[in-house]
């Protein structure tokens, strides 16, 4: 690691790509120690993977609370799962597959989702990135309003980069279906954004 | 919308934040939960299922074989083709004092009850 930060060298690609092993080679032996029951192993990889599983909760849910929950109940699931990661995915993967799991169940057992639209109006900031010109603002609200099927799958395809494979993997559709989702949410988006008078 | 559209809606998509930082920390939750001494896991379906087979196969096999049992007690009486048989529960089964007068007293009762009955009563009752 030290000699990553001393090269002189104006190719970052190996730089990252290097650091990024490294990041790997931790997050192994973290992974390591928490399937040896180490809840101080396990909190690194909780640091190290609660803003993207949190992120993702929260575009799925459009909610706050709701996404903290989910975020608390995936750790726990993934703690107490530990045990059966083969390592045959990413860790990341696996764990926002435990996430997208646990957001659709709470969504199945309770009703909020019939709420979410205005509890995601009143509570949900959107998340933005520092160049946002206004315009992903936008698009990130009219991402959080649309229906439940078309903004799973444009949340883990579109936004989280999961093919349509592994979306409809994790979503329990058939491939098609998430397709067609996208197509819907494509579409969707447009419309309600030319509406707001940005164009896509 | 249009395929250059559409095209920047999604990398405009791509773009969007992925990582977003909790407002607070979730951990402490977390950790309380993950530490907790663990609940007793309720028994999975399949095991209440196998149970309740146990239960009920091991309960058919004991009376199975209690009823298989050979029994000494030899037909009761036998009486114009009425067989009275000993009681299906149980082959030692012995019945008290009490118990065989009450039965000896029903037995001749319906002894005398048949004797005055017409021939084609008599028949019908013992059918039955």
């Amino acid at each position: 690691m030290a000699a990553l930060l001393t090269a002189e060298s104006t190719d970052y690609s190996h730089s990252m790509a290097a650091v990024k092993q490294v990041v790997e080679l931790d997050e192994a032996r973290w992974i390591k120690r928490a399937k040896a029951a180490d809840t101080r192993a396990f909190e690194a990889l909780y640091r190290m993977h609660v803003d993207k599983v949190y992120g993702l909760c929260l575009r799925m849910t459009g909610n706050v609370s709701e996404a903290e929950d989910c975020v608390q109940e995936a750790f726990i699931q993934a703690w107490n799962k530990l045990k059966k990661f083969r390592g045959d995915s990413a860790f990341s993967t696996w764990l926002h597959r435990i996430a997208v799991n646990t957001v659709l169940g709470r969504m199945r057992k309770s009703k909020r989702e019939r709420d979410r639209i205005q509890a995601a109006a009143e509570v949900a900031p959107p998340p933005v990135v520092i160049d946002d010109d206004g315009s992903l603002r936008d698009l990130s609200a009219a991402v959080g309003r649309l229906p439940e099927g078309a903004r799973h799958v444009f949340v883990l395809n579109a936004i989280y980069g999961y093919s349509h494979e592994e979306a409809s993997n994790m979503l329990g559709i058939a491939v098609g279906t998430s397709k067609a989702q996208l197509h819907r949410a494509r579409q969707m988006l447009a419309r309600q954004l030319k509406t707001e008078g940005f164009e896509a | 919308m249009n395929t250059e559209a559409d095209d920047k809606l999604m990398a405009d998509a791509a773009r969007l934040a992925k990582a977003v930082a909790p407002e607070r920390d979730l951990w402490p939750a977390i950790e309380a939960s993950i530490n907790a001494p663990r609940e007793r896991q309720p028994m999975p379906w399949y095991a209440q299922a196998a149970a309740v087979l146990l239960l009920v196969g091991g309960s058919s096999a004991v009376t199975y074989i209690v009823t298989k049992q050979e029994t000494n007690v030899s037909p009761v009486a036998t009486n114009g083709g009425l067989v009275l048989e000993s009681a299906s529960w149980g082959g030692e089964y012995e019945m008290s004092v009490d118990y065989k007068l009450a039965r000896r007293g029903l037995r001749e009762q319906l002894a005398e009850e048949l004797e005055r009955m017409l021939p084609e009563a008599r028949v019908e009752v013992e059918q039955n």
